[in-house]
């Protein structure tokens, strides 16, 4: 039997105590201290930061002596029309973002798979995940050049053929939509290294037998890989409705113009100008602990769904 | 012994990573950096009881911010490391036993840069801005030092440039919290047009609005790919055609202090015009995007001779060289400043600026307001002013009847891009205390563009309006200047323009009513208030 040499060690680790434990693997918890410690300093440590939020805080008294004021600050973002859009806003782009550019990753996924010519295969998978790699300000900047009304590429080249310009950063729907698609291109093939390892985990010999009923490819793919991967597809769903509530501030603010504010306008750009620009810092701070609760609570109703669904939670 | 060699390898990382740990944090308790900031005792207060440095000692560091304004030409060299913060070193920095070190930041984030850098506790010790509020905000927050005794002590020559005058325009609370730079000219805002696109379709200067607009009409027609009206097209740069539209019988001094720009009698009428240019492709289509954005666009398009019209800051196109660039790519390139913007009176009322510029502030957690007083001063000195401004006689610029005069070559070129951040208490270039009109000509420095210059800066002066003063501080103001700002200079900017025509009434509406609301109407009514109690 298998079994046997791995019942050793497995017996010793038991039988000897806690902290012999420890000092038989005292360079591994060594090495997780570093972690522990970004963890501490960069997580832990700013979150008491968050008395900023009930606080008349005052830059160069600093945090302590500044007087408290309990939940004024809360009152006035409530108040603040701007804040209830940038809210929306955040709903929405989240949303959309995961209604349409959840699928595209499984289909490529999909489609990669069934690529039989493996340096295609690879070279594929590449290209389509080094966008990754660029970051928002280089994409922000590419935007503006290639589709500017005026002067950007794409429109140059559209009037070259005898077209009407495609206000693609200066209209709202049309914003909505490139931020999207820039969305996609720089995430979606980063998106199906998940579902490709998944696919390898399927057995092998279910295609075989499907093979040998004369089941074709998509019969393939509907009956055998999508339930095959349906665990990480859920898995991946969930962790995102669980971000719903948070969003980044690089893509809606780079791709962003004051001429599309009222849809680009979203809680962390709203933050970066109550709190950054305007040096209101108290009401951003109210602002990102009001963001960071929402966040808990899909978070949490993610997992409970997660546990009645798939029989296991996030974490 | 493959498990053997498994745990020296993560025992071996362990060390190391244990030893890269106590080596960085014990790294971080010598810098110096950190230092100042936790031991901030009384001795700003009074310069005297301060030991004087003994010449023997390591040199002090005083850190100055720069701008960057990404606009180094090919040739030029970095801003922290030329002419000018070489000359400062070795003429003001070796003989004071002081490292001058360069702190830059992007001319369009200054004020957010700012504030990240004064909450931190790490901003340079000598920093500015234009903002009157955040100063106000910082001064009301008691983060700044007083300058007024130093400036006493050590800033005779300052004190010459600066009169009395432009210094009350660092006063806050009774105290001189900061230094004012002293603004030459006061035109802010010059409108230019493509004489050669005029003489080409045998039109007239355009004299009016109507004019104006006829103009680039034509314009349009006979060159669709190019802009009719681009220059920089803003809240700020629109100032000259806003006020033009202002029905001014209907304005009081108090109005004109007090009320938000939206508010005045005609100012819907302004950006119904603005709306039509926009709707009729007159003006750039993709004007949002440069807002509040480091987009250099609008040289690109002026250079490649895309720009029938625009308005600039004053004389802007000498000094930051792209004139010169554009009459290099097209040889019959010619340009007349124009002043068509007319009101009802036939004026042609526009904002002119106080003289007063950039405040220059020193943060409560500097120890170097001494030495920040000291540099400005010896700045301050003729000799030095004309160093800073012009570069190197014989290289950059030469005296033209006891002027100088900047050369038509790349050494000035590549140097001469943003003296003016580095001599930072002028606004504008300096040669007399007396005497204006040697200032203007001096600021007609390139020979080739002077006649651009002096129409520049008398068609962006002419009929000029200041804002009344009030010295009380507007506390709705310092808490919200900027977000009412935002909203105005771009999102209502840009949203009313872009508005389709037939929606425009309705979008200005809402869009005024908004601003009222969101803080519009606060401020107003106390500005409406501490300007009666002052002239009352």
């Amino acid at each position: 039997m298998q079994l046997t040499p791995n019942t050793k060690p497995l017996t010793k680790t038991i039988s000897s105590s806690p902290v012999k434990t420890f000092f038989n693997n005292w360079q591994l918890y060594i090495l997780i201290l570093l972690p522990m410690i970004y963890f501490i300093t960069f997580k832990y440590v700013p979150m008491l930061g968050v008395v900023v939020a009930f606080k008349d805080y005052n830059v160069f008294k600093g945090i302590f002596d500044s007087q408290w004021i309990g939940f004024d600050a809360f009152r006035e973002i409530f108040r603040m029309d701007a804040f209830i859009k940038a809210i929306r806003n955040t709903f929405v782009l989240n949303l959309l973002d995961l209604v349409v550019g959840f699928p595209i990753p499984i289909i490529l996924a999909l489609l990669l798979n069934e690529v039989r010519v493996k340096w295609f295969k690879r070279s594929a998978q590449t290209l389509l995940y080094l966008p990754h790699f660029i970051s928002w300000v280089f994409i922000g900047g590419m935007a503006t050049q290639l589709l500017a009304t005026n002067s950007g590429s794409v429109n140059i080249f559209l009037n070259s053929l005898g077209f009407e310009s495609i206000p693609f950063l200066s209209d709202k729907t049309h914003w909505v939509m490139t931020y999207l698609a820039a969305g996609f291109w720089r995430e979606a093939g980063w998106g199906t290294i998940l579902y490709l390892a998944a696919l390898t985990g399927i057995n092998k010999e279910l295609y075989e037998a499907a093979d040998v009923d004369g089941a074709t490819r998509l019969r393939k793919m509907w009956h055998i890989t999508l339930p095959g991967i349906k665990p990480t597809i859920v898995i991946l769903l969930i962790l995102n409705v669980g971000h719903m509530a948070a969003i980044g501030f690089d893509r809606p603010f780079l791709l962003g113009n004051p001429g599309v504010r009222d849809v680009s306008e979203v809680i962390s750009t709203y933050v970066y100008t109550v709190g950054i620009q305007s040096a209101r810092y108290t009401i951003a701070t109210a602002i990102g602990l009001f963001q960071a609760i929402i966040g808990l609570i899909f978070l949490l109703s993610a997992d409970f769904i997660s546990r009645k669904v798939n029989d296991q939670g996030i974490w | 012994m493959r498990k053997k060699s498994q745990k020296w390898l993560v025992m071996t990382a362990a060390i190391i990573l244990v030893v890269s740990i106590i080596a960085g944090c014990s790294g971080k308790a010598n810098d110096p950096v950190n230092s100042p900031s936790t031991s901030n005792t009384g001795s700003n207060e009074k310069p005297a009881d301060k030991p004087k440095d003994e010449p023997k000692k390591d040199p002090v560091t005083l850190k100055i911010e720069l701008f960057d304004r990404n606009n180094t030409p090919a040739g030029g060299d970095p801003i922290t490391n030329n002419f000018f913060t070489k000359y400062v070193q070795e003429n003001f920095g070796d003989p004071n036993n002081i490292k001058i070190e360069w702190v830059t930041v992007p001319r369009s984030e200054e004020v957010d840069k700012l504030n990240v850098l004064m909450a931190a506790n790490q901003a340079p010790d000598l920093v500015f801005t234009y903002d009157t509020s955040t100063v106000e905000r910082y001064v009301r927050d008691g983060g700044l030092t007083e300058l007024g005794p130093y400036i006493d002590q050590f800033g005779e020559n300052l004190k010459k440039v600066l009169n009395e005058d432009v210094l009350s325009y660092g006063v806050f609370q009774d105290k001189q919290y900061s230094i004012v730079a002293k603004r030459v000219i006061s035109a802010q805002v010059s409108t230019f047009i493509r004489q050669d696109w005029l003489d080409e379709l045998s039109l007239p200067v355009p004299t009016t609005t109507d004019e104006f607009y006829d103009t680039l009409v034509a314009f349009k027609k006979a060159k669709p790919k190019a802009i009719a009206y681009g220059g920089q097209t803003d809240f700020f740069h629109m100032s000259a055609l806003r006020y033009s539209f202002w029905e001014w019988d209907k304005i009081s001094d108090e109005d004109l202090f007090a009320n938000p720009d939206w508010v005045m009698p005609g100012n819907k009428n302004a950006f119904q015009f603005l709306n039509k240019l926009y709707n009729e492709g007159l003006i750039d289509k993709d004007f949002p995007l440069g807002i509040g954005k480091d987009t250099n666009q609008f040289q690109k398009n002026m250079v490649n001779s895309l720009i029938g019209a625009g308005s600039t800051n004053t004389n802007e196109p000498v000094y930051m060289g792209y004139l010169a660039e554009l009459m290099t790519n097209d040889a019959n390139a010619k340009i007349t400043l124009i002043d068509p913007f007319k009101d009802s009176r036939g004026k042609t009322p526009k904002p002119s600026y106080t003289p007063n510029g950039i405040y220059i502030i020193v943060p409560k957690t500097s120890q170097r307001a001494e030495e920040v007083v000291k540099y400005l001063d010896w700045m301050s000195k003729p000799e030095n002013i004309v160093r800073m401004q012009n570069g190197t006689e014989g290289e950059t610029f030469e005296y033209v009847d006891g002027i100088p005069k900047t050369l038509d070559n790349d050494a000035a070129k590549n140097l001469l891009f943003n003296y003016f951040d580095y001599c930072i208490i002028l606004n504008g270039k300096y040669v007399s205390n007396d005497d204006n009109l040697l200032n203007i000509a001096a600021n007609a420095s390139d020979p080739i563009y002077k006649d651009f210059t002096i129409a520049s800066i008398d068609t962006g002066s002419k009929d000029g309006v200041v804002k009344p003063r009030v010295l009380a501080p507007i506390e709705s103001e310092i808490k919200l200047a900027t977000t009412l700002k935002k909203k105005s200079e771009e999102d209502m900017f840009v949203k009313i323009i872009t508005a389709k025509p037939e929606k425009f009434d309705a979008v200005y509406e809402a869009e005024v009513k908004d601003y009222m609301k969101i803080g519009g109407q606060e401020v107003m009514d106390e500005k409406k208030a501490k300007y009666q109690a002052q002239y009352k």
